[in-house]
């Protein structure tokens, strides 16, 4: 097969978004890493939810589903586990995952389903023309928040870690050489990863700005010397740490890098196990006879 | 001896846990294996541990679907269960067969001697306690005393006691067998029969299997070829994913428990999106949280199979209750108008059969198709012929036997997958090579799949209105061609496939007396009282259509004009099926007969109002059974 470039795995579909939208370079990191991969486009399935990040896998080439809000990963299970052959990656937003969706992270970590999800962070729902999210700051203004942001946030970063994901990831959509690597690696990780992607929404929130981020970043990796990613006690640190920077955010730094990283059996394999366990039944009509009165 | 009619009814009644339901089991197994038919229905108590439970078994040398009006031999563990059954036992003194009472005389002791009730005591907690020194086999001793009372074949009934308790050794079996010794040495010993009620003599065993309504749908998608079963506990469903979960394996696929409903129907979606036959089973609330998935899937063109085994609703309602009250969210559930379609079964049998169908429209149309039944079917058990599954070695796969609404077979479909040999002159690709997924000028509206892997029709879906590739674009042209295309797949469902399940109609006259719709269970016993009429001088037409949406108006309309009054009986309380059918046909006349009081309708309610229409003229309108005895009425 001819080689791959990362025009290649874009479909024909142009982005909707706004100028300057962070999402934008969440495409082109995931081109890019898809190409680095050399992957097969017709055998990565990319599932979205609904939300302005949601869109992104229209832009790809491949087999890829725009679900509901906030579904997109009920859905992405189902493909996984109906053809363990396929990459499936999860494209979502704030929204999308952290509040409608909420409900289905446990359980997709728990099992460690070698899936991806990027999710891409903008702290506001977008789509809906600006209202607060689960992690939207404190006293953030929103349509349904005039009065400013009381609701409290959430940790993306600590929730993947309790939940079980076995590998969790943040990164900037602003610095394309570290998103496309670690994309890469989280789509290479056997089991569930799970990568946050800071990604500026500049149309609704003018705060979480490009020019913000220029100077209130750090790489947990290189500059903090977080490197025992398996971890999970130090990789829980570094997530609260992180969360005590978002709350003073004038005078600490963001993290990007990866925090955690593990090797552990898959729920593919333990079902691969069950089924030799059980062994295979080639006659459907015997199946049926099991409910004739037993010969005595 | 095999001509003689035999129709007997048994209910075995006590406290949850003390092997009612298995007596029941036992009972209808030693039908099927002295060559009989038998139906049994099963109520079990809502609580977790304890509670009264029951089993009716009819058993009969003619098929039978339904378990009468009422039983003949009532074998009583408790006092409980005497009392509960107070009122059939006192209605005896009204019909012409007496009624047995077989009764534990260690618990209970009657205080009045009710007029044509013959009485049988046997000490039956003693026995097992003071005798076999288990009180487990106080249900076995009970099926001795019912053998030798009413000559139920002993071998046939050893037989189905040897083939339960054969993995537990042959200690386990002679225990078993001393207690049901016991049972009949009793009564040998201590009673003297003087009732009319006995089995005729084994006949030859047919060709027969033994499964629960939830067993029959499980065994039915796996012919089917189901691959992917997505589920989250809810009673009374619960148990197709118990059934399916290691045949399902063995088959190369898997079930999936998710956190909930939602989740269901999306990971149900997914793998079929990935190509893979998928379903997922659920009652009433579950049907609620799948709404906008169902929705979802009706503009994806995904096919999918969601079986509501319906309970009492609404809420969290009656979990443990017969009703047949979710028509109108199968068919009308879910934002915006799409297409998808529903099969309802009226017996055990016929949830074997449909679920096979409920696939094959769900891959030929790619829509969402429920198959609808309900918590009495779901654990009732019915002795049928063991359905034929043939695996040809082209793949095809043929599934034969006494189809009951009258196809002869049926050929399991499977999806339309996209391929380039068959398309050389690129209908199904734009002009720049793109994959057209929803070409929207095929004659039937159905087009091409393509299931992810193949690199020749590389598409994406989306839940927004798109055009034929794929792409989302709200145009009013687009919109229309799309909307005309996905519905156009109706037409044609109504054109090619419709008349299969329409086939269970029996037309006795022109200008009859009385004409019956019915669905679900429910039909399984407006049969019963079609018949009665019948036997009384009466002409009636029947109907029992399996295919509930779409709906094939002039087959409705050409039905009942051939009747003075149509009848629709069925447990809800709007009268969901009437509802619809004077929504869709030019059919305004139609007599709605509801029940909505938690149990099925007896065949005798259903009997008594049709006569008191014809007495009554009645032509239109909507009555309960209190209409007819002046009073709200249990199973009466
Ligand atoms: C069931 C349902 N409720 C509400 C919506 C409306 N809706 C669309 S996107 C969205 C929020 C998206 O937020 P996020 O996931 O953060 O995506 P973003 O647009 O910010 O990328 C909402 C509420 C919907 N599509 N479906
Ligand atoms: S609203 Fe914000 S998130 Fe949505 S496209 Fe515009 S910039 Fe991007
Ligand atoms: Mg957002």
């Amino acid at each position: 097969m001819a080689v791959l470039t990362a025009k290649d795995y874009r479909s024909e579909v142009e982005p909707t978004w706004c100028a300057g939208c962070g999402d934008f370079g969440v495409l082109n990191a995931t081109a890019r890493a898809l190409a680095e991969l050399q992957k097969d486009p017709a055998k990565v399935v990319g599932v979205s939810g609904i939300g302005c990040s949601s869109r992104l896998p229209l832009f790809l080439k491949g087999y890829n589903a725009h679900t509901l809000h906030g579904r997109a990963i009920t859905f992405a299970i189902g493909v996984k586990v109906a053809r363990p052959d396929l990459d499936v990656i999860v494209f979502t937003g704030d929204g999308d995952m952290f509040s409608i969706g909420s409900g289905h992270n446990p359980h997709v970590a728990r099992r460690n389903l070698d899936i991806t999800i990027i999710m891409m962070d903008n702290k506001v729902y977008g789509l809906t023309k600006n209202q607060i999210s689960p992690t939207s700051r404190d006293g953030q203004y929103g349509s349904l928040t005039p009065y400013g942001n009381i609701d409290g946030h959430i940790n993306p970063i600590m929730y993947m870690l309790t939940f079980g994901a076995t590998y969790v990831a943040q990164t900037y959509a602003g610095n394309l050489k570290h998103m496309t690597k670690i994309i890469k690696e989280a789509i290479s990780h056997k089991g569930l990863s799970f990568v946050n992607i800071i990604s500026p929404c500049p149309t609704f929130n003018k705060f979480d700005s490009y020019k913000y981020y220029k100077n209130h970043l750090i790489d947990i990796n290189e500059d903090l010397g977080h490197n025992e990613i398996d971890n999970f006690n130090k990789a829980m640190e570094m997530a609260i740490h992180w969360d005590d920077n978002y709350r003073d955010p004038n005078n600490t730094k963001a993290h990007i890098g990866v925090y955690y990283k593990v090797e552990k059996p898959t729920y593919h394999d333990r079902v691969k196990e069950v089924q030799e366990r059980l062994g295979r039944e080639d006659s459907i009509q015997n199946l049926i006879n099991v409910c004739k009165p037993k010969a005595i | 001896m095999a001509n003689e009619r035999f129709d007997l009814v048994i209910k075995v009644g006590g406290e949850g846990g003390e092997g009612v339901i298995t007596a029941g089991d036992f009972l209808t197994e030693t039908a099927a294996r002295a060559g009989y038919w038998a139906v049994n229905y099963k109520s079990y108590p809502a609580e977790i541990k304890g509670g009264y439970a029951q089993s009716t078994v009819r058993v009969s040398s003619e098929r039978v679907y339904s378990t009468g009006d009422s039983f003949d031999i009532l074998c009583a563990f408790n006092g409980e269960a005497v009392e509960k059954n107070m009122v059939f036992l006192k209605r005896a003194k009204e019909e012409s067969k007496p009624k047995v009472l077989v009764y534990d005389s260690t618990d209970y002791q009657p205080v009045e001697e009710l007029e044509n009730v013959i009485y049988y005591p046997v000490p039956l907690s003693e026995l097992a306690k003071d005798v076999m020194k288990a009180y487990i086999t106080k249900n076995i001793i009970a099926l001795g005393v019912l053998s030798e009372l009413f000559e139920i074949p002993e071998k046939s009934i050893k037989d189905a006691i040897k083939a339960k308790f054969m993995r537990k050794g042959e200690r386990i079996v002679e225990m078993n067998y001393k207690a049901f010794d016991l049972g009949r040495q009793y009564v040998r010993e201590n009673l003297k029969k003087v009732d009319p009620y006995k089995f005729p003599a084994p006949q030859e065993p047919q060709d027969v299997v033994i499964m629960e309504g939830n067993q029959a749908v499980a065994k039915g998608s796996i012919a089917a070829g189901v691959q992917f079963y997505a589920a989250y506990p809810i009673t009374p469903a619960t148990t197709v994913g118990n059934y399916i979960v290691n045949d399902l394996i063995k088959r190369g696929g898997w079930l999936y428990q998710a956190e909930d409903e939602i989740s269901s129907l999306g990971m149900a979606l997914g793998a079929s999106f990935a190509g893979k036959k998928a379903m997922t089973a659920t009652s009433g609330p579950g049907i609620s949280l799948m709404s906008e998935f169902i929705s979802y899937a009706g503009i994806t063109e995904l096919p999918i199979v969601i079986v509501d085994v319906q309970r009492g609703g609404p809420g969290t309602g009656m979990p443990t209750k017969h009703e047949q009250a979710d028509l109108f969210i199968c068919a009308f559930g879910g934002h915006g108008d799409f297409p998808r379609a529903i099969l309802a079964a009226t017996t055990v049998e016929d949830n074997f059969y449909l679920a096979v169908e409920a696939f094959n429209l769900a891959e030929k149309y790619q829509i969402p198709v429920f198959l609808m039944t309900d918590g009495a079917l779901a654990i009732r058990s019915e002795v049928f012929p063991t359905p034929k599954v043939e695996q040809r070695e082209d793949g095809k796969i043929i599934v034969r036997g006494q189809i009951p609404y009258g196809v002869e077979e049926i050929e399991v479909v499977n999806r339309w997958i996209y391929n380039p040999e068959e398309d050389k002159e690129g209908r199904f690709k734009s002009p720049t090579g793109r994959f057209l997924r929803y070409k929207t000028d095929t004659p039937d509206g159905i087009t091409p799949m393509a299931i992810p892997g193949d690199p020749n029709a590389i598409h994406a879906i989306t839940g927004l209105e798109r055009t034929e590739n794929t792409d989302p674009r709200f145009t009013p042209e687009i919109r229309v061609k799309q909307m005309n295309k996905r519905f156009r797949k109706l037409q044609t469902l109504l054109r090619e496939d419709a008349a299969r399940y329409y086939k269970d109609m029996r037309i006795d006259s022109d200008n009859a007396d009385v004409a019956i719709i019915s669905w679900g269970l429910t039909a399984s016993i407006a049969r019963e009282a079609a018949k009665r009429l019948r036997e009384q001088g009466y002409t009636v037409n029947e109907f029992y259509p399996r295919l509930l949406w779409p709906i094939k108006a002039e087959v409705f309309e050409e039905f009942a004009s051939k009747a003075k009054r149509v009848i629709v009986p069925e447990t809800n309380y709007h009268g969901q099926l009437a509802f619809i059918l004077r929504a869709t046909t030019n059919l305004k006349d139609l007599i709605s007969y509801v029940a909505y009081r938690g149990e099925a309708f007896i065949p005798k309610e259903i009997e008594d109002f049709a006569k008191m229409a014809i007495e009554k003229d009645i032509k239109k309108g909507w009555f309960t059974p209190s209409d007819v005895y002046g009073t709200v009425v249990g199973a009466i």
